[in-house]
């Protein structure tokens, strides 16, 4: 029964059907003030948003990996391996061997994600050169709804457990990616009238 | 420098211990359906809760995670729990995975003699004689009070939010 619930969960999340929520921009502030009133366990330097409107939050909100709470997973090669939700995480984040092997064909690599993100808070672009046996890409928003608590219990269990897997000496890195339109885009006022009428008549469809 | 290079090996040493000692570790225990009993006998805690679990139960896939935040926030630990999971031996990789998940750390029982058929009546048997085995199923549980008297025991036909309350009561 739980299970259905979080697949209805996660097919009404997907950003296209959320309905009820008008969407605005956010900043720095108001992504802390979210974690902190929610309780959520993510760390600073973990979070990341999208650089600017037209060439990172536009081409990806355009794509089909514009939606919450979902995870993609990389490999060391940054190659795509799958997407991962709240019906398949728990055998795939405790235990990694349960992870996809074989890259998804013709999907687009990390580069789509790290070329398009920065740090939240400080600005600064996507830039570890070090790498991974794992990306993974958490995405996330400030969404209010009757199923926040739910949503806000999901990304908890995710972020823990890919931090004890990192304690436990796995070498993997998590992005937790804010998909929310931001302040820091400094759009002009007329752009972001613009923007707000798309986005909440074209996602609250 | 001999001594410089010893006490910098004493160093690197208690840094690696202190490390190993923050890494996350279920604990997952095999017994025996006697030792079993033998040990909530013997607890000295207040309340001592036996609870019977399934990890391919909904019920008790759905009632884990309050059960472990209620443990997370007791203060007091004035009661132990029994955690007995229908998990055969060969399938303890499955559970470890399940507890890793919810970075549940406390001990996690498997029947070493878990019966063929019957686990559920068998073992609330094994462990309380008085207690209704028809009653209760998965995510259920007894609580015994230091005197080993049963104090609770919930059915099958009670909800999960009626599970936490009775549980808030005894984990303090």
């Amino acid at each position: 029964m739980k299970k259905m619930f979080y697949l209805l969960l996660i097919l009404s999340f997907s950003v296209n059907a959320q309905k009820e929520y008008t969407y605005n921009f956010k900043n720095s502030d108001s992504l802390e003030a979210y974690i902190e009133r929610y309780e959520l366990p993510f760390q600073e330097e973990d979070i990341y948003i999208t650089k600017d409107f037209e060439n990172s939050f536009k081409p990806y909100s355009e794509s089909k990996f514009l939606s919450s709470p979902i995870i993609y997973v990389f490999n060391a090669e940054g190659k795509f391996l799958e997407s991962i939700n709240n019906i398949t995480s728990e055998k795939k984040l405790a235990n990694f061997k349960k992870i996809r092997k074989r890259p998804e064909k013709n999907e687009p690599n990390l580069d789509f994600w790290t070329s398009k993100i920065v740090h939240y808070k400080t600005g600064k672009d996507y830039d570890d050169p070090k790498k991974y046996d794992y990306t993974f890409v958490v995405n996330w928003d400030l969404t209010e709804s009757e199923q926040t608590a739910q949503v806000i219990e999901i990304w908890s269990e995710w972020y823990n457990v890919l931090m004890r897997q990192k304690a436990k000496g796995e070498n993997i890195q998590i992005i937790l990616f804010n998909i929310d339109l931001q302040e820091r885009w400094e759009l002009s006022s007329h752009m972001r009238r613009f923007v707000l009428e798309n986005v909440n008549r074209s996602w609250g469809e | 420098m001999r001594y410089l290079v010893i006490i910098s090996f004493f160093l690197a040493s208690c840094f690696s211990i202190t490390a190993q000692e923050t890494k996350f570790k279920t604990n997952i225990q095999l017994i025996e359906l006697e030792e079993l009993k033998k040990e909530i006998l013997e607890s000295e805690k207040e309340y001592k809760i036996a609870f019977i679990f399934d990890q391919f139960c909904p019920a008790s896939r759905d009632i884990f995670p309050d059960l472990d935040e209620l443990y997370k926030n007791s203060t007091q630990k004035n009661f132990k729990l029994f955690l007995v999971t229908k998990t055969k031996e060969k399938n303890k990789e499955e559970l470890e995975d399940h507890l890793f998940y919810y970075g549940y750390e406390e001990p996690f029982y498997i029947l070493k003699d878990k019966p063929l058929f019957g686990f559920l009546k068998k073992t609330i048997q094994g462990i309380c004689e008085s207690c209704d085995y028809k009653e209760m199923g998965y995510s259920d549980f007894i609580v015994f009070n230091e005197n080993n008297e049963v104090v609770a025991q919930t059915n099958y036909s009670q909800t999960k939010e009626e599970h936490i309350s009775i549980l808030k009561k005894y984990m303090q």
